[in-house]
């Protein structure tokens, strides 16, 4: 019995044993192999009859673990369940802690759902928020030198958080803003257009080869099609997944704040004696409170005379991406600033210099057509850049004063 | 295309949905052929060529054995050719490599060519599966299959297509004569097969790879301990691998309405090598024992005759594995201790006063140390790992990956509870039910994306 029991078949020595038959004799009985096949089969000389070996009770594995169709139905309400309270659970775990002009932590740039999540926070502390890529963020700044920093200095008050995101180049913002920015909602968002992103082909994401760039995640994956990014489809899948299922982008979350970016497998064999699940309680990255690059002006930092491309406008796709992010910005009824610039000309050759300022000229002439408040008057100091776009602090503090003497910024 | 890929599940749900459209029909036989022969092709469609000519010459020989007079010189028409395609795509260059080596240590001046062949994925399997319908016939235990396409699918089915289980033609074939049964409790059962083997193969199996392969690529570089760990740990690799597969496989078919048969039974609680055959790799021992242990003469003709039956079937099950001396050697172990420890097992102190925990614990021990064999690169790597093992090395200090020891041990304890008394602990409906959803909540939150699959070892074979 007990090897019966072993076998997977059921127990006779229950009451109501026949019971467990009458399926055995319905099988037997009525699921004979049908009547079209059974002429064909000519049984060869001296063939030996046996009961239909395929009509013999399936073996399960382990009894104690078959699943019925009810039990299958509650394993569906529970995992529905953990995907949805898992997330918010964690944000009791997770020691974020934000404070004074806080900055997202740049080692966690790609990890959404956390910024998700500070900028859900920015927008319920904040009244106003300033939004960009590194130069926002303050690549060559320390915490209390950004540009949001020196705004809340002018203004006496908490008034600017900073949502800027290294890297964040405008097709990954307007990525940001609609897959993940959805809290930025009745906000007056301060926008920093770097022209970075249209001084040439490859930062326009419009190269002939694939190549690596920042935030493939934030940009469109299917259509437009772009030449430099081809994912396979499971990136695709799994991107599309992140931005459409909070709890993807949470276990994501944990592969790079508390996995050092590898799978967890990866991640307890690199620490074989640790407890499994001693990363819950892991600290995150503290906020970056000094300059991420050596704040030093641009030429001592080995930079030189550049020549800019430039891109023509009308076919830039990091212009586009600029110009629907604005778009849906002011469909959640945000009113929008833009800051055009700050850029270096000073690092520029000539000749780019003159393509510039057509280039910008064209961003302007844009913006006043959209009635979008803007300044693209910022005209920094040579020494007080750090490369071709960032400021040194010094840059930030004129730049914030700048904007708080221009009427249109204060209205 | 595996299992365990997004590939397989949109392929799945595609066919699966016409198949439950045609199911019934005359379209449901070419339907899983050709699903089969698509999946198959997948990998390589060069396979193709070789499985439909294997299937073609089968299937023709049954025909001419059925009219013929001389069948015996039939059915030598389609083992010699069924291990004449073995013997080519998987064993050619092994012999070539020996006969060369032969060659040269005899100073004959030969050089036999090495040809460079792709293995075939499951070649191992489909053969032998194909051979046993034409032996069955032979034997007069099944009845020659009308149609071509039935029995086409019956060797290709793709659920058990590349890694098993190895089906007999008569539990299997006359599964495809009748309409597919697809119940609520078979796809019940089937999901939760497919459930348990994913999560076996990917978060276990994967996992324990991880820990594993680094140490055997170069065992001289780690201690006898870590050693030990890492062949501890391919032990229950090799069996969440295989099993893992078997289980997906057969909750597929289920899921079908096919029933494939149980090939793993919690080898790890053998309590003796014999039970450990029949607890291991079944649909596979089995076939050993029916078509090679009993036709040698299985243990009608004495004892000594028996022991050379039951050694030259472990060989050849090893070699079966692998087309390398390792394997044989692994094979020569496991049929050595089994002729050793078979009188052992047999006296009544054994049996009755021996407790049944230290049985299963040498049976472990013993079938741990022949994983050295299989697993190790080369003949002088396993002798390495070995001599590293039994060396002072052993006591320095290994980190012990605690998850990776954490799993085995958990599933240990679920095996070792559910063949005990305590079995009834394991029987509410919230440990199944929270078993599944841990599985499932695991596999999302630490697995679902970031890790490259990995090959199922049994493909190779």
């Amino acid at each position: 019995m007990h090897d019966r029991v072993r076998a997977g078949l059921p127990d006779l020595r229950h009451a109501g044993a026949s019971l467990y038959l009458l399926p055995v004799l319905i099988m037997t009985t009525q699921h004979l192999p049908d009547a079209k096949a059974r002429p064909e089969m000519t049984p060869p000389p001296g063939a030996r009859e046996k009961p239909d070996p395929a009509e013999q009770p399936f073996r399960f594995a382990s009894e104690t673990l078959r699943l019925r169709m009810r039990d299958w139905l509650v394993v569906l309400v529970l995992v529905i369940l953990a995907t949805l309270l898992l997330p918010r659970v964690w944000t009791l775990v997770d020691d974020f802690e934000t404070g004074e002009n806080f900055r997202f932590p740049y080692d966690l740039s790609n990890d959404y759902w956390l910024v998700s999540r500070w900028i859900g926070e920015a927008t319920a502390t904040y009244p106003a928020l300033t939004l960009g890529d590194s130069v926002v963020w303050g690549q060559y700044a320390g915490r209390n030198e950004t540009l949001a920093a020196y705004l809340n200095a002018g203004m006496g008050e908490q008034v600017f958080g900073n949502i800027g995101l290294d890297g964040l180049h405008p097709a990954a913002m307007y990525g940001l803003v609609r897959h993940y920015g959805g809290s930025i909602r009745n906000k007056q968002v301060l926008i920093q257009l770097n022209p970075l992103w249209v001084s040439s082909a490859q930062h326009d994401l419009q190269g002939d080869e694939e190549t690596r760039f920042n935030h493939p995640g934030l940009v469109p994956q299917v259509y437009p099609n772009l030449p430099v990014y081809k994912p396979t489809v499971e990136e695709v899948f799994f991107t599309v997944l992140e931005r459409s299922v909070d709890f993807f982008a949470w276990t994501r979350h944990l592969r790079l704040a508390y996995f050092d970016n590898m799978d967890y497998h990866s991640w307890t064999l690199e620490n074989p004696s640790d407890f499994p699940l001693s990363f819950i309680g892991h600290e995150l990255p503290a906020v970056d409170e000094n300059p991420r690059s050596r704040a030093i002006p641009w030429e001592q930092g080995g930079f030189t005379e550049t020549e800019f491309p430039w891109l023509d406008l009308e076919t830039s796709f990091q212009w586009q991406s600029f110009r629907n992010m604005i778009d849906l910005l002011r469909s959640r009824d945000n009113e929008v600033f833009v800051l055009v610039g700050p850029f270096n000309k000073h690092m520029m050759a000539p000749e780019s210099r003159v393509r510039y300022e057509q280039v910008k000229a064209e961003m302007v002439r844009w913006l006043e057509q959209e009635g979008i408040p803007h300044n693209a008057t910022a005209n920094l100091p040579t020494d007080e850049f750090g490369d071709a776009s960032h400021p040194l602090a010094s840059g930030y503090e004129r730049l914030a004063r700048e904007l708080l003497e221009d009427p249109a910024f204060f209205k | 295309m595996l299992f365990q890929t997004w590939q397989f599940i949109v392929f799945f749900i595609i066919v699966y949905t016409l198949f439950l459209q045609v199911k019934g029909t005359r379209f449901q036989t070419p339907l899983l052929l050709a699903a089969s022969y698509f999946f198959y092709g997948w990998w390589n469609p060069l396979y193709l060529l070789l499985i439909v000519y294997s299937t073609v010459l089968d299937y023709t020989v049954v025909q001419f054995m059925e009219r013929s007079q001389r069948k015996r010189i039939w059915l030598a028409v389609s083992i010699c050719n069924n291990l004449f395609l073995l013997g080519f795509f998987k064993y050619g260059e092994f012999f070539a490599e020996n006969l060369n080596a032969a060659f040269q240590a005899t100073g004959v001046p030969l050089d036999v060519p090495m040809a460079d062949v792709l293995l075939p994925v499951g070649i191992s399997f489909y053969t032998f599966q194909s051979m046993s319908y034409t032996i069955d016939f032979y034997r007069g235990e099944i009845r020659r299959e009308r149609s071509f396409l039935r029995f086409a699918a019956f060797v290709s089915l793709f659920p058990q297509l590349v890694a098993g289980p190895i089906e007999r033609a008569r539990t299997f074939l006359p599964q495809f004569a009748r309409e597919a049964r697809i119940t609520w409790t078979n796809i019940s059962d089937g999901l939760t097969l497919f459930l348990i083997g994913f999560f076996k193969k990917v978060a276990i199996a994967d996992y324990l790879a991880m820990h594993v392969d680094p140490v055997y690529a170069y065992p001289d570089e780690h201690s006898g301990s870590a050693l030990l760990l890492a062949t501890f740990f391919f032990g229950w690799q090799i069996y969440f691998d295989f099993s893992g597969y078997t289980d997906m496989a057969r909750g597929i078919a289920r899921m079908m309405g096919f029933n494939l048969m149980l090939n793993f039974n919690r080898p790890y609680l053998a309590n003796s090598l014999g039970d450990f055959w029949g607890r291991w790799h079944i649909s596979l021992s089995s076939w050993f024992k029916d078509y090679v242990y009993i036709p040698l003469g299985g243990n009608r003709r004495g004892t000594v005759h028996m022991y050379m039956n039951m050694f030259l079937v472990m060989v050849i099950s090893g070699l079966w594995h692998g087309a390398a001396w390792t394997f044989v050697i692994w094979g020569a172990m496991h049929a050595i201790g089994r002729i050793v420890t078979r009188p052992m097992e047999q006296t009544a102190f054994y049996r009755e006063q021996v407790p049944n925990i230290v049985k299963q614990a040498w049976v472990f021990a013993f079938v741990t140390v022949t994983w050295i064999f299989f697993r190790a690169e080369s003949l002088g790597d396993a002798w390495l790992i070995l001599g590293r093992i039994f060396s002072p090395s052993l006591f320095t200090a290994s980190e012990l990956p605690h998850l990776a020891f954490f799993f085995c041990m958990v599933i240990w304890i679920y095996q070792y509870l559910d063949e005990t008394r305590a079995r009834f602990a394991l029987q509410p409906s919230f440990v199944r039910i929270g078993a599944a959803t841990c599985m499932i909540v695991y596999v999302l939150v630490f697995l679902i994306s970031g890790t490259p699959e990995q090959a199922f070892i049994y493909f190779q074979f």
